[in-house]
């Protein structure tokens, strides 16, 4: 599975990383990142995630998704 | 530019909301009107800067194929709630300079009082919820992430 972040989170990880463990929904990949990257843990805590197209519940399975996108909390306009 | 939706074909909603070049506010208006809209409200979020550090310009980073999608969403549902006749949302991606346009919102209605609530039904739909993230850079050499909107009018 690859996994894209966006804006602040790329201070703490990689913009795009391949993740081999075996995560079957988006509560476990967000324990995952937190471990493999525990300074981002407050930011990745306030996170949605997303294919490329939708946002994704928490307990989306996302065992066969190719690509997931962790989304910070929005500062447009 | 326009299109007719098909979620509600009498109402034109614009279909590229992301865009990697400047933003002209006035050139987007002229598209915007209809016979049947006795109000138009433009509104144009610039970038500023602060007399307490000085800002030179912003950088935006945009998750664009969720973007696209999410802004869209939104302009069909105002349509729907306002009975909007047209509405329209382009969202700066890269490098926008001071008092230039980062945001257009467009909404035409019968009356003003829809157009200026569905405007700002959009406007704070976009700022809280699409997947975009603004990196402001200073005059004194800074630059950081900006913070994310936590506010409901502004």
């Amino acid at each position: 599975m690859k996994v894209y972040v966006f804006a602040a989170l790329k201070d703490f990880m990689p913009s795009e990383s391949e993740l081999n463990t075996s995560i079957n929904n988006i509560e476990s990949l967000r324990e995952v990142l937190i471990l493999k990257y525990p300074a981002a843990r407050e930011i990745l805590n306030s996170c949605r995630f997303s294919t490329d197209k939708e946002i994704l519940s928490q307990q989306q399975d996302i065992t066969h998704y190719e690509n997931i996108f962790v989304i910070p909390p929005s500062s447009g306009g | 530019m326009k299109t007719y939706s098909l979620s509600h074909p009498q109402a034109v909603v614009n279909n590229i909301h992301i865009s990697s070049v400047e933003l002209s506010p006035a050139d987007l208006l002229k598209d915007y009107h209809h016979p049947e809209a006795g109000a138009i409200v433009l509104f144009s979020g610039e970038v500023r800067t602060d007399t307490a550090k000085e800002v030179l310009y912003l950088d935006y980073e945009v998750h664009t194929s969720l973007a696209e999608n999410m802004i869209h969403e939104i302009l069909l549902e105002a349509v729907a709630k306002w009975n909007l006749k047209m509405a329209l949302c382009v969202h700066r991606s890269g490098k926008v300079e001071v008092s230039a346009a980062a945001v257009v919102v467009i909404t035409a209605a019968r009356h003003r009082k829809e157009a200026y609530e569905a405007n700002q039904y959009i406007i704070n739909k976009v700022k809280h919820e699409v997947p975009i993230w603004k990196r402001e850079y200073f005059a004194d050499g800074t630059n950081e992430w900006g913070h994310n909107c936590s506010c409901s009018t502004s």
